[in-house]
Order: C-alpha cells, then structure tokens, then sequence
C-alpha cells in the first residue's frame, strides 16, 4: 500500500489524480503536522521534504530513503521493498536463529550482541562488511544483490 | 514570481506565530529505522480519513512524502 503525503488539500490531490491518473492514495496533511512528526519539514518552502518511509505490517519503521529520485520514484519503491522482502527471508534462514526474529534476542548467545537499532549506527556496506568480518556467514559467496538485500533487511531491524 | 518567497514567508511567520502548538518538539526528533511509526488521521481525495492504523496486521506501507510544489525541478 502506497501512502503519498503533502499539504496539499483534497481537492488539489483530486484534480492531480485526474490529471495524472494516480494509483495510489494520496493524503493531505494541511497543517504539516504529521511532516513535522515525521522529521520531514522543509522549513523553508514551508512543504515536505522528498523522503520515503518502509512501514511494516506491525507498524515499525524498517527502511528510510533520504535521496529520492522523482523520476525513477515508482520502481525504486518497488525494488526496495522486493529487496527489503527478500531480505527477510534470508535472514529467517541464515541469522534468525541466534540473533531472534527481530535483532533483540540472543538468549542463550551471550556472546551475540542484539542486532536492534543497528541501522542508526552503520551504514548498508558497514553492515555487510561486518557481518563478512564475523567469519559465522559465507556472505563473500552471495551475489551482490543477495548480499544488498540482507543488508537493507538489518538496517531496519 | 518575485513576490513568491517573500508572501510564503510572510505567511510562513503568520503560521508560527498564529499557532502556538507548532512546537519545537513536535518538529520531528528524526525518526528511527526499528521505531515505531507514529499513526496520524489524513484525508483523501475523497475527504474521507484515512489511518496509517487501518493496515495494521493487513499491509505494508510506503509513506511517500513529498514537497507538492509542483515547480521546475520540485
């Protein structure tokens, strides 16, 4: 489900729809309050700032693009989703089992430290590179977009 | 076009002056990869509300901000 969010009232965002047969549901948040909530108020043009949120069925942030591109938008969403999506199925197989579900249970595997909020603290490649450096996964042997979509999958955790 | 910048600044200073509840705070502490998005209530081009709540449990969703000024490059 695809969320588009401006200030733009109702019904500028009927008019567009026609215009541009849109897809997907656009929101007006007149006040910019929920910009602002989200951390993503241009205060100079008094708008929002071109960023996307990856919001997962329970509700949890688990992926953030700062550097949209308004031209390739729509297949970028697709493709980081597809990855974010298969990300997770590679880490049920491969880390899930001493790392938990979500990155925050190492019960058991004292020496393991939680994988929870690892993504406001290392960068995509870091990520990969460290993972790389515990020697426990052979992710040197992954194709770079198995590799690309584990990482996008941890960055969320 | 001139004229532009300096009306929505004018309106801008309007805004937070005339609307106490704009506070520091609620401008965004950057949210977090792995925190809790905040829901909200929107209205669509039908002015019906929608909640980022609804597809609890159902779907994930893109929250797709953008700028909506609709000039060269924006």
């Amino acid at each position: 489900m695809v969320l588009g969010i401006s200030f733009r009232p109702p019904e500028f965002n009927r008019d567009l729809c026609e215009k541009e047969s849109i897809a997907f549901q656009l929101l007006s948040d007149e006040d910019r309050a929920v910009i602002k909530r989200y951390g993503v108020f241009n205060e100079q043009d008094n708008c929002a700032q071109r960023v996307s949120f990856l919001v997962d069925k329970q509700g949890v942030v688990r992926a953030i693009d700062r550097e949209v591109n308004p031209t390739t938008h729509g297949k970028d969403l697709v493709r980081l989703v597809k990855e974010w999506l298969r990300g997770r199925e590679l880490y049920a197989g491969a880390c899930a089992r001493c790392h938990g579900a979500d990155g925050g249970d190492t019960e058991g595997y004292p020496l393991i430290k939680p994988l929870k909020g690892i993504g406001n603290r290392h960068s995509e490649s870091e990520i990969i590179e460290l993972t790389a450096a515990t020697g426990i996964v052979d992710i040197a042997a992954w194709s770079e977009e198995t590799r690309q979509a584990l990482a996008t999958y941890v960055k969320g955790l | 076009m001139r004229t532009l910048p300096g009306l929505a600044a004018v309106l801008t200073l309007g805004v937070v002056f005339a609307a106490p509840r704009f506070s520091p705070d609620q401008q965004g502490a950057a949210l977090k990869l792995g925190e809790a998005s905040p829901d909200f209530m929107l209205a669509n081009i039908e002015g019906k509300t929608v909640r980022l709540s609804d597809y609890r449990g159902k779907k994930h969703v893109a929250l797709v901000f953008y700028p909506a000024l609709f000039r060269a490059g924006g």
